[in-house]
């Protein structure tokens, strides 16, 4: 039986993580928010630390820590600044981590090294218009022409989509329907054909967008397809799903992060502010608050850990990371939008952390995987078997 | 028991909303909330509609309407977004101080430049110790003459800036009598030499504004008081249950457009090749939206016909409050996840409305304070 608990360096690593978020993040966290500006600092901060590698194998310059480490790592910066884990996230996991385990060694070698010094950034673009949680309705399209591919279509909500150097794309190969035959591949900006939208405003995670992506005939090289689809079959689209399991886990760990930081702050505030003669900590539907919310938070913080450590074949389990992600991402609105009540108004006024917070957490319901379409997962496990979803 | 409106109520609730489709379209609304612009053109055509007569008597040039009255203009304007009857609610909650408590040469005076716009009312009350535990103020108005010198700080006070705004002012007169007594309410012009009005930065509800508000020796003419000196604790109770009423008349209608809204969406946005709201759990959600609305409207009207008969209910207005701002909330929140990502982006109106609700459990006695009132009223001594 393990003891739950996390190894004694694992707990001084979230020491030093948390005493630099706190240093160097805190006090501009507000500021990226309110101009939406995509913190380009922190980032390059990161990466003079090496944290930005910290999940890359050492043979391509990273550090090659395990996945829980870096879930720690993105749950101390998410407590201070939530936009910066957004950006630690699309290095940690995500598209880097899908090239690490997918891509070619070429592949690897050309762009994991400027990857872990900030100078590249893969952006992940799978969404399209019509295709949201219906993900194997995708459009966009890949033809073979001679050695090139030719790529077409429009991808929406690509987060970081303007500042990235690179797109990892998922598309459909050749004629094919539903997973079949969807793989995926790298563009690089500047590729004719290849342009970015007017990124869109959002509630949260303000400084860093989401844009529209538009490829009109683009000539991909051979040697920028990463996942090759092939229309007979879905083991591609499958692949490629499962290397996204430590997307989720990170997901899951911001949601811990950000939440830890609005408790804390609520359990201090009620501490401190007095109405009717004595701190608000001393009435009792104040305390079954905090309970509630130190309780939800245990909880989340438990199954995004048990998911990063239960691994099977290198990969964390896909159920565990799919009730991890479920189950944090709506703790998450719970614990923000409550630790916002116990400021009541000033919780609503921008001279304090919690409005964004609640702004930032409402977020991550709405991508990575829905809660919906993760409890659509998580049943066919149960069930053993797959439901039908286009049933009529 | 009839929960049937009169041909007057439906007319009236007709004309509100078809006044608010035209003026109130989503790029007004969108283009005031995004600039924390006040929205002047619909208050005024308000004032041309004679809306801000209704609760007045005849002979300050009033209609003498009804509660009820009150309530069918509070969800129809609240249907736009619940700013909106923030703006309309402002003014009528405190002219009705006036009415009641002022001296007949306010009445006169002010009543009918309410009804025809030329000014525009709101109140402050909230101090930086003072949210929940409002009898705690420390704003003080020192009797000079026939003046009073205020000096203080106010917060959290909703289109204090407005054009032509009177700010209805609660401060402390007698500081050594505890807590509620000794507090007085005055009439503030909003350009008062001595008075810095400070927009905050708010989550939502940001057509109207929250503002800070100082006080550096503001001096004010006897004559702005309102109702007797060291009483103006009872004349703001006594529009509260009214307040709370029509605020939760302004959350059903919200509440209603968020369902509405998200149904539609529903119905529209296909996802595996049918309309998610074909999904059992969706749909399952949008019948749990559309009851809770419903049952927060029923509420309300029991809260509002109760009133009509001359009760004083409490309990059942803390409970509309309660149950109405907790499911506008919920809702908004469900909405957003009916909408997916759309719903984040701010081009969206779904959004604008989880913002706006997130303010209406905690402005205008938050639940907590609704639950210790019901709590009370059901015989608990709740400490």
């Amino acid at each position: 039986m393990h003891s739950f608990q996390l190894d004694n360096d694992l707990e001084l690593f979230r020491q030093d993580v948390r005493t630099l978020a706190e240093k160097e993040f805190t006090a501009k966290a507000a500021h990226w928010d309110e101009h939406e500006i995509y913190p380009e600092e922190n980032k390059n901060l990161l990466a003079e630390l090496g944290y930005l590698g910290m999940l890359i194998p050492e043979q391509y310059g990273g550090l090659g820590l395990p996945i829980v480490q870096g879930a720690v790592f993105l749950e101390e910066i998410a407590r201070t600044c939530f936009n910066t884990a957004l950006v630690a996230q699309l290095y940690l996991n995500g598209p880097a981590k899908a090239l690490v385990e997918l891509g070619t060694e070429e592949q690897k070698q050309r762009l994991l090294p400027a990857l872990i010094k900030g100078e590249h950034l893969i952006a992940i673009s799978i969404s399209e218009p019509g295709a949201g949680s219906a993900v194997t309705d995708l459009t966009t399209n890949v033809k073979k022409v001679g050695n090139d591919y030719i790529l077409n279509g429009t991808k929406c909500f690509t987060t970081a989509g303007v500042e990235a150097t690179h797109a990892l794309v998922f598309a459909r190969f050749g004629d094919s329907k539903g997973s079949r035959g969807i793989g995926a591949v790298l563009v690089d900006k500047g590729m004719e054909g290849f342009s970015v939208g007017k990124p869109e405003r959002k509630m949260g995670g303000r400084a860093v967008k989401e844009a529209e992506l538009h490829f009109d005939q683009v000539r991909i090289p051979k040697a920028n397809i990463v996942v090759e689809g092939t229309p007979e079959s879905s083991a591609s689209f499958k692949r490629l799903m499962s290397s996204f399991g430590p997307e989720r886990v990170g997901n899951a760990a911001m949601c811990v992060g950000i939440s830890q930081g609005a408790y804390e702050t609520a359990l201090a505030y009620s501490e401190t502010r007095e109405q009717f003669g004595r701190p608000i900590a001393e009435f009792q539907g104040i305390q079954w608050k905090i309970a509630d919310m130190a309780t939800q938070l245990h909880a989340a913080r438990l199954m995004t850990y048990r998911a990063a450590t239960h691994l099977k074949n290198g990969f964390p389990d896909p159920l565990e990371c799919a009730m991890a992600k479920l189950y944090a991402n709506e703790m998450a609105q719970r614990v923000t939008n409550e630790a916002l009540q116990i400021h009541g108004h000033y919780g609503y006024c921008r001279d304090y952390p919690l409005e964004r917070m609640v702004r930032d957490a409402r977020g991550f319901s709405l991508g990575g995987g829905t809660p919906e379409i993760l409890r659509n997962t998580i049943a066919a496990q149960c069930y053993g078997r797959s439901f039908n979803q286009r049933r009529a | 028991m009839n929960f049937e409106l009169s041909q007057e109520q439906q007319l009236l609730r007709d004309n509100v909303r078809r006044m608010m489709d035209d003026i109130a379209t989503p790029e007004y609304i969108r283009e005031h909330d995004e600039n924390g612009l006040y929205p002047y053109g619909v208050y005024q055509q308000w004032v041309d509609m004679g809306l801000f007569g209704l609760p007045f008597p005849e002979q300050y040039g009033g209609y003498d309407g009804s509660v009820l009255d009150m309530v069918i203009i509070g969800e129809e304007l609240g249907r736009k977004g619940y700013d909106f009857l923030g703006a309309y609610a402002l003014t009528i909650f405190n002219a009705l101080n006036i009415l009641r408590h002022g001296t007949e040469q306010q009445k006169s005076h002010y009543i009918p430049r309410v009804i025809n716009g030329e000014i525009r009312m709101s109140i402050s009350m909230t101090e930086p110790d003072a949210g929940s535990d409002a009898g705690n103020m420390r704003t003080r108005a020192v009797r000079d003459g026939d003046e009073w010198v205020i000096n203080g700080q106010k917060l959290f006070s909703t289109a204090a800036d407005a054009k032509n705004n009177i700010i209805h002012l609660y401060c402390k007169t007698d500081t050594t009598v505890p807590y509620q007594q000794g507090i007085s309410l005055f009439m503030l012009p909003y350009d008062t030499p001595g008075v810095e009005i400070r927009r905050l930065n708010t989550l939502g509800r940001r057509m109207l504004g929250t503002n800070e508000i100082f006080f550096n020796d503001v001096r004010i003419k006897d004559d702005m008081r309102v109702g007797k000196v060291n009483e103006g604790w009872p004349c703001m109770l006594s529009g509260l249950l009214l307040e709370r009423v029509v605020t939760s008349a302004g959350y059903v209608g919200n509440s209603q457009t968020v369902v509405d809204q998200a149904l539609a969406y529903a119905k529209e946005r296909k996802q595996f090749n049918k309309p998610i709201g074909n999904f059992q759990a969706i749909a399952h959600l949008l019948a749990d939206m559309q009851t809770k609305v419903d049952a927060s409207r029923m509420l309300m009207l029991r809260a509002a016909s109760k009133m009509a008969a001359g009760e004083q209910p409490l309990r059942e207005v803390s409970q509309a409050k309660l149950f109405g701002s907790e499911t506008f909330a919920e809702v908004a929140n469900q909405g957003m996840q009916i909408m997916g990502g759309y719903s984040y982006m701010m081009e969206f109106d779904m959004q604008r409305h989880y913002r706006d609700a997130r303010s209406t459990t905690i402005t205008a006695g938050t639940s907590q304070m609704q639950r210790n009132i019901i709590a009370n009223t059901m015989g608990l001594k709740v400490k």
